[in-house]
């Protein structure tokens, strides 16, 4: 395997990171943007609200309702698994970054 | 060589069946050659690219929708398009995954596969993946794992005709996979009939850019006779 063949091997891994890292980034802003569930009383009824790391506020969402309340801890559980998967691209970038220099 | 662990191919697979298209798509590209390393004897693939493609040649079926992009989310891959013009792409941590799709009466360069309400490019070249004739279900015992691909000379016969529209390197990647797999074709008689069927559907423009590219390639003068 030649050296320039590597390294295109190399560019093509690290453009696609790269391009990985930018769809997750936009989807943790713009779609999976509520990290927790919160749960509030007034009154003696209960109310569910969601933190918007976008907003940067609790967020109404309305009376308490079991099906509601699991299916944004469901999407909680989506955005834990994008970071995850933000993280592991990002930690990759600069590697690949260095075996392209190296060649 | 970057390996990619089949895990995630394993997983959409699943998907196609669960939303009832496996019988619409074709894994194209060289992801298809795992597959043909059970039907072709001591076949050993060379998978390098990190982008997996699938052929959807009726984007009209089926005729409901299905939660495509939603279900894709589920298992990590998320949707990304481009604006001009509009093309769907998935992508997660290790993959993209591109759908494409044959040439459409108003010639547009994507297509919207309406059930899985994505774009996909269109290519010409890849038409012949839309004749059930060209394509087969295989299974891969290896990675326990089955889908439509191009049949061994399809897959070939189509990397010896858009190898001029290919980059220098990946000319080379895939003059090496054509390389490997004469040899099972021309040992085969069915397998060389084969090759005249499909070189015989090719337009005149198609038969003239493919015996260039024949000849770039440098094939045995065997290989030529087929194509006459």
């Amino acid at each position: 395997m030649s050296l320039n063949y590597l390294k295109d091997v190399l560019l093509e891994e690290l453009d696609r990171k790269i391009r990985a890292k930018e769809v997750f980034e936009n989807k943790l802003n713009n779609d999976y943007i509520y990290t927790q569930v919160k749960i509030k009383t007034v009154s003696g009824r209960k109310y569910i609200y969601v933190y918007s790391v976008k907003e940067k506020r609790d967020k109404y969402i309305g009376p308490y309702n079991c099906e509601i309340e699991s299916s944004y801890k469901e999407l909680i559980k989506k955005r834990d698994k994008l970071l995850n998967q933000l993280q592991s691209v990002s930690e990759d970038i600069p590697k690949l970054e260095k075996m392209v220099n190296i060649i | 060589m970057i390996n990619k662990s089949p895990n995630y191919l394993h997983q959409l697979i699943d998907l196609f069946k669960e939303m009832g298209i496996d019988d619409q798509v074709v894994l194209i590209g060289s992801w298809c050659e795992l597959f043909y390393e059970s039907i072709l004897d001591a076949f050993e693939a060379n998978i390098r690219t990190t982008d997996i493609d699938i052929y959807y040649h009726n984007f009209n079926q089926p005729q409901k929708e299905v939660p495509f992009i939603t279900a894709m989310e589920e298992i990590g891959f998320y949707i990304t398009e481009s604006v001009f013009p509009t093309k769907s792409k998935f992508i997660n941590e290790e993959l993209e995954i591109e759908f494409l799709t044959r040439l459409s009466r108003n010639h547009s360069t994507t297509e919207k596969i309406k059930p899985l309400n994505i774009y996909a490019e269109c290519l010409t070249e890849c038409e012949m993946f839309g004749n059930e004739r060209n394509v087969i279900k295989c299974k891969s015992v290896k990675y326990d794992l089955e889908i439509r691909v191009p049949t061994p000379v399809a897959y070939c016969m189509h990397k010896i005709l858009i190898n001029d529209s290919r980059k220098m390197e990946k000319q080379i990647k895939d003059k090496q996979a054509i390389l490997r797999l004469i040899p099972y074709i021309m040992d085969s008689d069915v397998y060389c009939q084969d090759w005249k069927r499909i070189f015989n559907s090719f337009s005149k423009k198609e038969k003239k850019r493919f015996l260039n590219n024949l000849e770039k390639i440098e094939l045995s003068k065997s290989v030529f006779e087929l194509c006459k």
